[in-house]
C-alpha cells in the first residue's frame, strides 16, 4: 500500500495556545490518545479531521500538516540572524 | 464507595476466581492427596460458580480499570501474555483430547482420564482467558448491551484491519480443519471400536476448540499487533 508520511505541528500549536490533548480531542471529537498517535506520526488523520484540527487552532491546514518535515525553529532563527 | 476501592475489591475477586479455578483443575487431575483434596473440591463446587459469575460481571462492567476514560491497551503486555496463554490452552486442549481418543478406557497403563481432564480444563481456561482479554480490549472490541460502539476514525480503522486479518486467518483455519477431518475420517471407526462402540463425549472438544479459536482470533491478532 502506498503510504506517505504526514508531518505535523500539533504539539507546537498546542503548547503555544495552551491546549491539552484532552481538550483538543474533545473539540475535534476523537479519543485523546488519537491526538497522541497523530502527533507522533503513528496515524495520518483523514482530511476531515485535519481540517477540524486546523480550524480549532485557527490556522490553515498547511500550517499544521505537511508531507515534508517542518524546519526546526532553531535552524530558522539561525538563518534570520 | 470510592472507585479506587471498588477497583481494588474487583481485582481481588477476579484473582481469587482465577486462583480457585487453577487449583480446582489441578486437584482434578493429580492423584488424590487426602482430606484437604476432597474438602477443597467440595467447597469449590459451591464457590466457583459464584466467583465466576461475579468475575464476569466485573469484567463486563470494566471495574478493574482505575480510569474509565482511558483507552485500554489492546496490545499491551498483559493482553499479549493472555493472548499467548489462550493459544497455548487451545493447543493443549486439542492435543490432550486427541491423545485421549486413542487410549482405551480400560487401559490402566495410560491414564486416559488425565488427558481428558487436562484437555477439558484447558478448554475452560481458554474460555475464561478469552473473557479477560475481551475485557482488557473492551473499548475497541466489546459492545456492551444498550451501548453503541463509539469509535473515532483511528479506532475504527484499527478494528477493521484486525477483523479483516482474522477473517482471512479464520477462513484458512476452517479449510485446514475440513481437510484434516477428511484426511482422518477413516480413523473414526477405529476410535469408536477403542471406545466400546460409542463416540467418546470429549471428541466434541475438537469442534469447540475450532469455534473458540475463531472467536479468539480478532482478540489475539489485536493483542499481537505492532505497537
Amino acid at each position: 500500500m502506498y503510504c506517505v508520511m504526514i508531518y505535523n505541528r500539533i504539539a507546537l500549536l498546542r503548547t503555544e495556545q495552551g491546549v491539552s490533548r484532552q481538550e483538543l480531542a474533545e473539540k475535534v471529537g476523537v479519543n485523546y490518545q488519537t491526538i497522541g498517535f497523530i502527533e507522533r506520526g503513528d496515524y495520518s488523520p483523514s482530511l476531515e479531521l485535519g481540517f477540524k484540527i486546523a480550524e480549532t487552532f485557527g490556522v490553515e491546514l498547511t500550517t499544521v500538516f505537511s508531507d515534508k518535515p517542518f524546519p526546526s525553529l532553531f535552524a530558522t532563527n539561525k538563518e534570520k540572524k | 464507595m470510592k472507585r479506587s476501592t471498588k477497583v481494588a475489591i474487583s481485582r481481588w475477586v477476579v484473582w481469587a476466581c482465577l486462583v480457585n479455578w487453577a487449583l480446582f483443575l489441578l486437584l482434578l487431575v493429580v492423584p488424590f492427596t487426602g482430606d484437604f483434596h476432597s474438602y477443597f473440591l467440595l467447597y469449590s463446587f459451591a464457590l466457583l460458580p459464584l466467583l465466576s459469575f461475579a468475575s464476569v460481571i466485573i469484567l463486563l462492567q470494566g471495574l478493574t480499570t482505575r480510569d474509565p476514560k482511558r483507552e485500554k491497551s489492546a496490545n499491551g503486555m498483559a493482553a499479549r501474555i493472555i493472548a499467548s496463554l489462550i493459544i497455548g490452552a487451545i493447543v493443549v486442549t486439542v492435543y490432550s483430547i486427541t491423545k485421549s481418543l486413542w487410549i482405551s478406557p480400560w487401559d490402566i497403563t495410560l491414564n486416559r482420564f488425565a488427558y481428558e481432564n487436562i484437555g477439558g480444563g484447558a478448554g475452560f481456561v481458554a474460555v475464561l482467558l478469552l473473557f479477560i482479554l475481551s475485557a482488557i480490549q473492551k473499548d475497541i472490541y466489546w459492545v456492551a448491551r444498550g451501548k453503541t460502539l463509539q469509535l473515532d476514525e483511528r479506532q475504527a480503522k484499527d478494528r477493521q484491519q484486525v477483523f479483516e486479518k482474522s477473517y482471512k486467518i479464520g477462513a484458512f483455519l476452517v479449510l485446514l480443519s475440513a481437510w484434516f477431518f477428511e484426511m482422518k475420517l477413516h480413523s473414526l471407526p477405529q476410535i469408536i471400536s477403542i471406545n466400546a462402540g460409542s463416540i467418546p463425549g470429549d471428541i466434541y472438544w475438537l469442534p469447540y476448540s475450532l469455534a473458540l479459536t475463531l472467536f479468539a482470533l480478532p482478540l489475539v491478532i489485536a493483542a499481537w499487533r505492532k505497537k
